[in-house]
């Protein structure tokens, strides 16, 4: 049976916490965490991973500047990206997913939500 | 020429005889005639009656055969009626299973998020990190837009706001214990509105007050004004979610305090010592 991986960027412990929490419940999928997009950027270059969840207000490096860097990146280019952001912050949902982003989740997040998206956008039953 | 005395010539009782004997071949030969013709009609209705035994029973095996059919359509319909059953009783036990599945996972994620927020509540031993820690939890988990948090100044008996969101001016100021937020402190009651949530602030009417207790002593507050707009209710979770802050909040926040008041230090073993009575 295949295993996938899967990077969740976040800067806030809590919400990081709560993605692990959520995603363990998918079958066969090694979740690794990074602290902001700059911690991010360092996981991705020293490892593939098969999806990237990653929220937008970040520290350091935003979600936005994220999506771009690893869009433009030859080794992530199909990379699924889901992106984490409020309801209110729309023009940065839209601007994500101009940049590249496949889906995005809305705060406060919903674990169902959290497993249906990555499993869709994984292919897995 | 026949001459009177000719020996050659039959005598009389040998032409009536042959004449006799002609005359009952000639009989012989009719009855004959008529035994062929009786023949060929006893054999004409003998094969009549064979073609009709034969069609009857060809007849008698159509009907057993359709007999024999019928009752094996009898025999599917009620295989197909017994079918019918088992898939409304399988489909009914799927609806079961599908409700009692959703029912699980919405119980997981609430225990996931009351674990995360008592988690990350009492791992924070500085004051500051622990109310970081309560906006996430009432901005990420609840979503909460406005809100404030206060703490009870017992000698004056105000509210002092600690920490807020979404609050300005004059509603950020303290306020009395008779006030809304202050009542429900004093009788310790969770109070959450039943109406329709709102993303609009009316600082008059909290949506929520949470009631701060440190051994059932009140010690403060938090009140929320407004909600995200995609929120229309608080979930069984979010009930959940305040019911923890009222008791592990304060709690989480005096351990900070005190900690960082010992400067930091770690109580000797003493402090320990006995503890097992």
């Amino acid at each position: 049976m295949s295993e996938y991986s899967c990077l969740v960027v976040e800067d806030s412990p809590m919400m990081r916490q709560l993605l692990v929490f959520a995603l363990a419940r998918v079958k066969n999928l090694r979740v690794t965490e990074a602290d902001d997009g700059v911690d991010g950027l360092r996981k991705l270059a020293a490892s593939k991973y098969d999806i990237i969840l990653t929220d937008i207000n970040m520290p350091i490096m935003d979600g936005l500047k994220l999506v771009k860097r690893v869009r433009s990146d030859p080794a992530h280019q199909d990379t699924p990206i889901v992106i984490i952001t409020t309801e209110g912050a729309s023009e940065d949902r839209q601007r994500a997913l101009q940049l590249g982003a496949n889906a995005y989740i809305t705060k406060p997040i919903q674990a169902p939500q959290v497993i249906a998206i990555v499993k869709d956008l994984l292919k897995i039953q | 020429m026949a001459h009177k005395g000719d020996e050659s010539a039959p005598p009389p009782d040998l032409k009536r005889q042959t004449r006799e004997v002609l005359q009952n071949f000639s009989a012989g030969g009719k009855l004959s005639e008529e035994f062929l013709t009786e023949y060929r009609l006893l054999r004409d209705q003998v094969r009549a009656l064979e073609a009709e035994n034969q069609r009857l029973r060809n007849q008698l095996e159509t009907d057993d055969a359709l007999a024999r059919l019928l009752a094996k359509v009898e025999r599917l319909e009620e295989e197909r009626r017994e079918l019918l059953t088992r898939t409304a009783q399988a489909e009914e036990a799927q609806g079961q299973f599908d409700a009692r599945f959703q029912e699980v996972e919405e119980q997981f994620s609430s225990l996931a998020n009351l674990f995360v927020a008592s988690n990350q509540l009492h791992q924070q031993m500085v004051p500051r990190s622990v109310i970081r820690r309560i906006k996430e939890i009432l901005a990420q988990l609840v979503g909460a837009q406005a809100y404030t948090v206060y703490l009870l100044d017992a000698p004056s008996e105000t509210l002092v706001p600690i920490a807020s969101e979404g609050v300005v001016g004059e509603f950020l100021e303290s306020t009395e214990l008779d006030s809304v937020v202050g009542r429900y402190l004093k009788k310790v009651e969770l109070y959450v509105t039943e109406n329709h949530l709102s993303s609009e602030p009316n600082f008059d009417s909290p949506l929520v007050v949470v009631p701060l207790v440190l051994e059932s002593r009140p010690v403060g507050a938090i009140a929320i004004f407004a909600t995200l707009e995609q929120k229309s209710e608080f979930s069984r979770t979010d009930i959940e979610l305040f019911k923890l802050l009222i008791e592990h909040a304060p709690s989480a926040l005096m351990t900070a305090a005190l900690f960082e008041q010992a400067q930091r230090k770690l109580p000797g073993i003493d402090s320990f010592r006995d503890l097992s009575i």
